[in-house]
């Protein structure tokens, strides 16, 4: 059964491709081909609740589902965790009374007038502590950034099981209206997230650990 | 009791989808069955921040040379 099913995305495949070059009486022909092969593998995953012909674009879909169910998990609150703890919240909040009154201003393109700090202009130790801190700021930035790859690339490592894939883009493909979902629609939802959060969990523990 | 399993609830759901498209159950049905779905979920959901506590237990007894256990509501002494 799988061998056929492979046979009919095969052709279907093939006979897209085909169409594009087809003589203008082989059109009607080509599709009919199309249309019996699609059929089948359409009644193939109506019959066992799967997905046999994921697109690039479904794919694709999946992995970035996956990375924002782990990164709702996990990296978020790491972030938010980081900023909290950040040393400085504002770079100019350390200023001494003399050079906070050195503001300048500017209006933007749309005429809006704002206020802004030139730099050149501190004293030579607001100067200093003005560099410090935006250097600290812009460390955390950093390592912001280098665990937000470190888990980025754990999701795409991460190896998930062919039949959560597909009940993921089977839901996906059942749901027409993604601003009004039914409780079951939202039970299934939930489920995968706990499954795919489960698997990168089991998988990924080492850097879990490393950043709790 | 039927044995859960994840896999098991989803296949359970998307069935129950496929019935109620085809009316062959009312939304009410499906809306009750959906919320004890739910129930579901959050016990699995309790699960995993169960393994997630474990992992950061283990971090916290290397570091700070402790013992400390998570009081186990599963196990028969509790």
């Amino acid at each position: 059964m799988t061998i056929d099913i492979e046979q009919h995305k095969f052709v279907v495949d093939r006979a897209t491709e085909l169409l594009q070059v087809a003589l203008s009486k082989d059109i009607e022909y080509i599709k009919s081909i199309i249309h019996i092969s699609q059929e089948a593998i359409d009644s193939y995953n109506k019959k066992n609740l799967t997905i046999a012909d994921p697109t690039k674009r479904e794919l694709g879909l999946f992995s970035s589902k996956v990375k924002s169910v782990i990164c709702g998990r996990y990296f978020n609150p790491l972030e938010r965790e980081m900023i909290a703890s950040r040393p400085v919240s504002d770079v100019y909040e350390y200023l001494c009374d003399e050079c906070e009154k050195k503001k300048e201003y500017d209006t933007d393109y749309d005429g809006v007038e704002y206020e802004y700090y030139d730099e050149c202009k501190f004293c030579k130790t607001c100067k200093n502590e003005y560099h410090k801190r935006r250097e600290e700021i812009s460390a955390s930035y950093k390592q912001r950034d280098k665990i937000k790859a470190e888990f980025s690339e754990a999701c795409d490592k991460t190896l998930f099981c062919d039949d959560l894939r597909s009940k993921s883009i089977l839901l996906s493909r059942n749901i027409t209206d993604h601003s009004k979902l039914n409780p079951l629609q939202i039970a299934i939802r939930d489920v995968i997230h706990n499954e795919i959060i489960k698997a990168f969990q089991e998988q990924n523990q080492k850097l879990i650990t490393k950043y709790l | 009791m039927t044995q859960v399993s994840n896999k098991l609830m989803i296949e359970f759901l998307f069935n129950q989808m496929e019935k109620l498209d085809k009316d062959e159950i009312d939304v009410m049905k499906a809306r009750e069955q959906g919320n004890l779905a739910k129930q579901v979920n959050n016990a699995m959901k309790y699960e995993l921040d169960r393994a997630k506590t474990k992992m950061e237990l283990t971090k916290h007894n290397t570091l700070y040379k402790e013992g400390l256990d998570i009081r186990d509501v599963e196990s028969k002494d509790f």
